[in-house]
């Protein structure tokens, strides 16, 4: 028939047709006063209104018990509103722990990455030393140690330097009309046992310089040309320059050893 | 009958004002004087029947737990009680969850190949 009525509706229901059933009594006694009785409408009435009493009790008795079963009912309710806060709070961290984990795979994916791409291609580290030493040989990527303001030392080669090198003294000539190499090796030694201002970084850049042109000296020739034509003999002075470097420490112009 | 707090005995007891009603009507009295008094009584006796109706239903509405019929609310705390259960276990499943290790993390590479 119709679904269930709750028990306020019930209640409401009772209480309305108890009120209705006793206008009509009521009206029926009045009329009963001044008219003709009508006594079999109104047993039906007093017997409706009787029922009508008890049914209202029962269903009050039921709203009783209802009254019992909410509470347990709210009770409940706050337990499982407290188990929903845990929920969320556990869901809360679930997430972050979930971005830090990401994170952190994410990099160390990268790191792997990384270290494949290295393991393919080794590359010796006395090689990167020694590169890093010919890098910074000039002063050019941090000033030495021991440097101070009046220093004449500069990150760029000085006018003094550039005079002594190898430009610088392309004018000078000797008997024969051509330079001899040997010459323009030995000169900035000589310069400095006379005792020339040139600083020790000098001293540095050219000691292993002139040290590797005394191994190779067949290759001055190509280096005097315009455009030399020996390029491959180039790489092969460069892996002699980079054999040398590890064992020799005044190559580094970071060390006071001169 | 005592129902809860907030209805008394006497909230619901509208048979006996009904009745009250019905004897001052039926009264009879010869004296016009008395006859008077006793019509003025049952008006009043109606219009406390009409406050206690009134005052019935307020009470009505203020009882709690009878939103629904009761089958409803059965059905409702059995509902309850089994979303309690469910929330208690996810929550206890998660206290209790071990945290990495080795057999974990080969079961799993295993599971992906």
């Amino acid at each position: 028939m119709t679904s269930h009525k709750s028990t306020r509706e019930v209640l409401l229901t009772c209480i309305d047709d108890i009120e209705i059933i006793a206008k009509e009594l009521l009206d029926n006694l009045i009329a009963q006063k001044q008219q003709k009785p009508v006594s079999a409408e109104h047993s039906q009435l007093v017997e409706l209104v009787l029922q009508k009493d008890t049914e209202l009790k029962a269903t009050l008795k039921l709203a009783e018990e209802q009254g019992v079963l909410q509470q347990k009912v709210v009770a409940l309710e706050t337990e499982v509103e407290r188990h929903d806060i845990e929920i969320r709070n556990l869901q809360k961290q679930l997430k972050e722990a979930e971005q830090l984990l990401a994170t952190a795979i994410f990099q160390a994916k990268q790191k792997l990455q990384a270290i494949d791409k290295a393991n393919s291609r080794p590359v010796n580290s006395e090689e990167l030393i020694k590169f890093a030493h010919r890098i910074s040989a000039s002063n050019a990527v941090c000033a030495p140690l021991n440097w101070q303001q009046g220093d004449l030392r500069r990150p760029y080669p000085t006018d003094i330097e550039m005079r002594l090198g190898f430009l610088g003294r392309l004018g000078e000539m000797n008997v024969n009309g051509h330079m001899s190499f040997p010459e323009l090796l030995h000169r900035p030694n000589h310069s400095m046992q006379q005792g020339s201002s040139v600083p020790n970084s000098q001293a540095g850049t050219y000691s292993w310089l002139s040290q590797n042109d005394l191994q190779m000296p067949g290759l001055s020739v190509s280096h005097l040309g315009v455009g030399g034509g020996m390029d491959h003999k180039t790489p092969k002075k460069e892996n002699e320059d980079v054999d040398v470097m590890s064992t020799d420490s005044s190559s580094s112009s970071s060390s006071d050893s001169q | 009958m005592a129902t809860t707090q907030l209805a008394d005995e006497g909230d619901f007891d509208l048979l006996s004002t009904i009745y009250d009603i019905i004897k001052s009507v039926e009264k009879e009295q010869q004296d016009n004087n008395q006859k008077l008094k006793d019509s003025q009584e049952a008006g009043q006796k109606v219009l406390e029947l009409q406050r206690k109706l009134d005052h019935a239903r307020e009470v009505v509405k203020k009882l709690p737990g009878i939103e629904l019929s009761k089958e409803e609310q059965l059905q409702q705390i059995d509902l309850l009680r089994q979303q309690l259960t469910l929330k208690r276990d996810l929550l206890n499943k998660y206290r209790s969850i071990t945290t990495f290790d080795r057999e974990a993390q080969t079961e799993f590479q295993i599971h992906q190949h």
